[in-house]
C-alpha cells in the first residue's frame, strides 16, 4: 500500500473529524451512531487509502465513505431492529443544549432541518452546510444530479412555508 | 445525461438561487422573471427556504473531538517501512479485513463455502466459513491494547444484544480462563452478526459468534476451520459459534456454558 497517500489520509482525517461526526449525526440523529459512524471511516479510509486520488478534495471522499458504511451496514442494520430512525427526530437538540437555549432560532433551524426526509435532510446539509456542489453531492450520495435538485427544491419549500415567520431574508 | 429541471418549477428556480443553472437556462430564467411577477415571488419564497449554516457550529462545537483523536490515533496501519505490524495496527486492520469480508463478503463467504468447507456442506454453513476466514487473522497481539475491564464492553455487548434479539452482558457472555476483549455487531448476507472477542494466554484469541438465521435448532457439533476448533449450534432462529485454537473439550464446556446463558 502507498504510504504517501496513507499519510494524506490520516492527516485528512485529523483535520475532519469533527465535520465527519457532524454529518454523522445529521445522518443517524444519534451521537453514539455518529461516533461509530466515524470510527468505521477512518478505518476504511486508511484501508482504501491506496484508492484515494490525490489532487482531489480528501474531506468528500471521506464523505462518501462515511454515507456508504451509514446506508449499507448502519442504518440497514438499525431498520432490521425495528429500531428505524425515531431517535433522529429529537436528536439534532440534545447536544450543546446550554447552546441551543441562548439561541432559539438555532435550535429551530436545526429541528426544521432534522424534520425533514432523510434524503431532503441530508443533500440539504450537504449543499447548503458543506457547501457542496450539486455535483459532487450527487457523487456523495451516489445519486443523479436531478436527484439532488429535486430534493433541494422540495426541502426549500417545505422549509419555506414554515419559516414564514422566523426567517426574514432579503429578497435580492 | 442528467435531467434538465423543467423550466420554471420549484427545481429550477432553486438551481438559480443556488447557481446551479446553466447560463442559458439562467438567462434565459432571468427574462421570465423580468416579466413575470408570480415568478418572482415563487423564487422569493424558496429563497427564503434555505436554511442558514451557521446553526450546524453546535454540531461542531459538540463533537468530542479528543475521543475522536484518539480513536484516530490509534487506528493505525502498517506501513512499508515499518513491516512488524504493530498490536495496533494488526487489531484494527483484523477488524476492517472483518468489516469488509464480513459485510462484502456475500460472494466471497458462498465461494469460501463451496471450495474450502470440507464436511457439512449440505447445511451451507457459509457464515461459519466466513467468521473462521477473519478469525485466522488474529493472533495474540490482536487484542493487546484492548480495554481489559470487562464493563468496557458493556454498551457494546448490549447494543449487539439488541440487534440479535438477546440480553448480552460482560457476565452473560463471560468465559473461565478467557478475557473479554471485544463485542462488534456486523451483518453477513443482510443478517446482523455479532462477535464477542477474547484472549486467553493459553489460547490466544477465541471468538464467539451469533447470526440471526433463522435456521431450525440443532445441537452442538463440532468442526475444524482454518486450523482452529470450532464448536456450533442452532437455537430459535439464531446460529452460534465458538471459535479458537482450544483444545476440543475446552471448547465444548466454553460453547455449554454460553448456551446455557445466552438464549
Amino acid at each position: 500500500m502507498p504510504t504517501g497517500n496513507h499519510e494524506t489520509v490520516r492527516e485528512g482525517l485529523r483535520q475532519h473529524l469533527r465535520r465527519l461526526w457532524r454529518y454523522g449525526v445529521v445522518l443517524s440523529g444519534s451521537r453514539d451512531t455518529a461516533d461509530d459512524l466515524v470510527q468505521a471511516t477512518c478505518l476504511r479510509a486508511l484501508e482504501r487509502a491506496h484508492q484515494f486520488q490525490p489532487g482531489t478534495h480528501l474531506d468528500r471522499w471521506l464523505m462518501t465513505i462515511l454515507h456508504s458504511i451509514w446506508m449499507n451496514e448502519i442504518r440497514a442494520a438499525r431498520y432490521r431492529r425495528g429500531q428505524g430512525l425515531v431517535d433522529a427526530e429529537t436528536a439534532l437538540i440534545f447536544d450543546g443544549a446550554a447552546a441551543i437555549e441562548t439561541n432559539i432560532s438555532a435550535a429551530q433551524v436545526l429541528a426544521r432541518v432534522q424534520a425533514l426526509p432523510e434524503a431532503q435532510r441530508e443533500t440539504v446539509f450537504l449543499v447548503y452546510v458543506e457547501g457542496f456542489s450539486y455535483r459532487e453531492a450527487s457523487a456523495v450520495l451516489d445519486v443523479p444530479i436531478g436527484t439532488v435538485m429535486s430534493r433541494l427544491a422540495a426541502a426549500r419549500a417545505k422549509l419555506a412555508a414554515l419559516g414564514d415567520d422566523a426567517q426574514d431574508r432579503p429578497e435580492e | 445525461m442528467e435531467p434538465l429541471p423543467a423550466p420554471d418549477s420549484d427545481e429550477e428556480l432553486t438551481a438559480y438561487l443556488d447557481g446551479e443553472l446553466g447560463s442559458n437556462a439562467r438567462d434565459a430564467l432571468d427574462r421570465r422573471l423580468a416579466s413575470e411577477p408570480a415568478l418572482r415571488a415563487r423564487l422569493a419564497a424558496l429563497e427564503t427556504g434555505r436554511p442558514p449554516s451557521e446553526p450546524f457550529d453546535i454540531l461542531l462545537d459538540a463533537a468530542p473531538v479528543e475521543r475522536l483523536e484518539a480513536m484516530l490515533a490509534a487506528t493505525t496501519t502498517p506501513t512499508p517501512s515499518r513491516p512488524a505490524r504493530s498490536p495496533r495496527g494488526v487489531f484494527l486492520q483484523a477488524i476492517a479485513a472483518a468489516i469488509a469480508l464480513v459485510v462484502l463478503g456475500g460472494a466471497i463467504g458462498f465461494l469460501l463455502a463451496r471450495s474450502v468447507t470440507p464436511v457439512n456442506v449440505a447445511e451451507v454453513p457459509n457464515w461459519r466459513a466466513v467468521v473462521a476466514d477473519y478469525v485466522a487473522l488474529y493472533t495474540p497481539d490482536t487484542f493487546a491494547l484492548a480495554p481489559s475491564d470487562p464493563e468496557a464492553y458493556a454498551a457494546r455487548l448490549k447494543a449487539l444484544g439488541d440487534g440479535l434479539g438477546l440480553a448480552l452482558a460482560p457476565d452473560t457472555v463471560a468465559l473461565p480462563g478467557l478475557d473479554l476483549r471485544g463485542a462488534l455487531l456486523l451483518k453477513y448476507d443482510g443478517k446482523p452478526l455479532g462477535q464477542v472477542a477474547y484472549l486467553s494466554s493459553e489460547y490466544g484469541p477465541v471468538a464467539f459468534c451469533i447470526i440471526r438465521n433463522g435456521r431450525d435448532d440443532a445441537p452442538p457439533a463440532f468442526e475444524e476451520r482454518q486450523g482452529k476448533n470450532v464448536v456450533f449450534w442452532n437455537r430459535d432462529g439464531r446460529g452460534y459459534l465458538v471459535i479458537g485454537a482450544v483444545p476440543r473439550e475446552s471448547l465444548e464446556t466454553f460453547a455449554e456454558t454460553l448456551a446455557s446463558r445466552v438464549s
